[in-house]
């Protein structure tokens, strides 16, 4: 359970150690790309938790989530439309959402909801 | 209960990548976009103010040879009005309004880039003071010259008047309104021995050796000095009608 984000700080440390630097100007494909791999963390961890979790559709999901908001953001500067906001949007409601459900099932796990009488 | 269970390495794992990028991206914007931002406009307005000063600059040399050639085409054929024509240039050449040439020096003075870098290396703390040129420095060589008699004297270019100012700019000077960046390079029109000797037994030169300033010297056969080009104003000054 502890493991992502164990693996969370990890990246965060190694980040630190600037073993990669980016150019000014790939920021936004940078920042979607922030946005497409929690939201696939936390739907894994959610997964996980319903007792839905296939890894196939994991993985298949983070790589072609990430493609489409690069592919949405290159597109959207080539035509002048922000249309990276799409996928902001959509990894945005999609962490609230697994947040929310993964809070519930914890909260149902430590504090076992009382049988109604 | 030792074996990772196949969700935990590839959460893991994508989990490691979004911190990873995380971090990258917030060093990428704080590195670049902040300071950035607020500047190009003020650097833009900088640029085009500059513009506008060499339109007006070249202007002004315009208007100026027109009038000079007018006065030229009124007094030719004229013998009195012919010397007093040859007085006017004369005084157009002692105010600078003249590009001339000559024997004399080239000064050139930069900053302590190299040194700079060194002690940037080495982690020191860096007091920019210590590096660059300053305002006084040139100020006083320009002075040191005047005062052996330089009959022309240029910084960068612009030409030294009576009226022309010497000024820190922070890491530039501004003289005649221009902006000036290092290296600064001196040209004086005059005997290039005394000029010489004056820069090198002066106190300025010793200070700026000791400090350990990239300068060099050297005497030129010929140096072109060029006119001054900026605006020249008297709005408060009246002609005194003496008595004779």
């Amino acid at each position: 359970m502890w493991l992502p984000i164990l693996g969370l700080i990890l990246g965060i440390i190694l980040g630190q150690a600037q073993i990669l630097t980016i150019p000014a100007a790939y920021a936004k494909y940078l920042g979607v790309a922030v946005l497409a791999s929690l939201d696939s963390v936390f739907g894994g961890i959610k997964a996980v938790m319903v007792g839905k979790y296939d890894s196939d559709v994991f993985l298949s999901g983070f790589f072609f989530n990430a493609l489409l908001a690069f592919t949405l953001t290159f597109v959207g500067d080539r035509i002048g439309l922000p249309l990276y906001y799409a996928a902001i949007f959509v990894f945005g409601t999609r962490l609230f959402q697994n947040l929310a459900i993964i809070r519930r099932t914890l909260l149902d796990r430590w504090f076992p909801p009382k049988e109604m009488q | 209960m030792h074996r990772l269970k196949p969700w935990q390495t590839a959460v893991t794992l994508v989990a490691l990548f979004a911190g990873l990028l995380l971090v990258v991206n917030l060093k990428t914007r704080m590195a670049t976009a902040t300071p950035a931002k607020n500047n190009d406009s003020v650097v833009l307005k900088i640029k085009e103010n500059e513009k506008a000063i060499l339109k007006y600059e070249q202007e002004i040399a315009k208007t100026r040879q027109e009038l000079d050639e007018f006065q030229k085409s009124k007094t030719q054929g004229r013998d009195n009005l012919q010397g007093l024509q040859k007085r006017l240039d004369e005084a157009r050449l002692k105010a600078g309004l003249m590009p001339v040439e000559g024997p004399g020096i080239v000064f050139t003075l930069d900053d302590r880039n190299q040194a700079l870098e060194l002690a940037k290396k080495s982690g020191e703390e860096i007091d920019y003071w210590d590096y660059l040129v300053h305002d006084s420095d040139v100020l006083h060589l320009v002075n040191e010259l005047k005062a052996v008699g330089a009959e022309a004297i240029s910084l960068n270019d612009e030409r030294i008047v009576s009226s022309s100012d010497i000024k820190c700019g922070g890491f530039i000077l501004f003289t005649n309104g221009t902006r000036l960046g290092a290296p600064y390079i001196i040209k004086a029109l005059g005997e290039p021995a005394l000029l010489e000797k004056t820069l090198k037994e002066g106190p300025t030169y010793a200070g700026l050796v000791g400090r350990d300033y990239p300068i060099t010297l050297k005497k030129e056969d010929k140096i072109y000095i060029p006119a001054y080009r900026s605006p020249i104003s008297m709005k408060y000054g009246k002609i005194v009608k003496e008595a004779n």
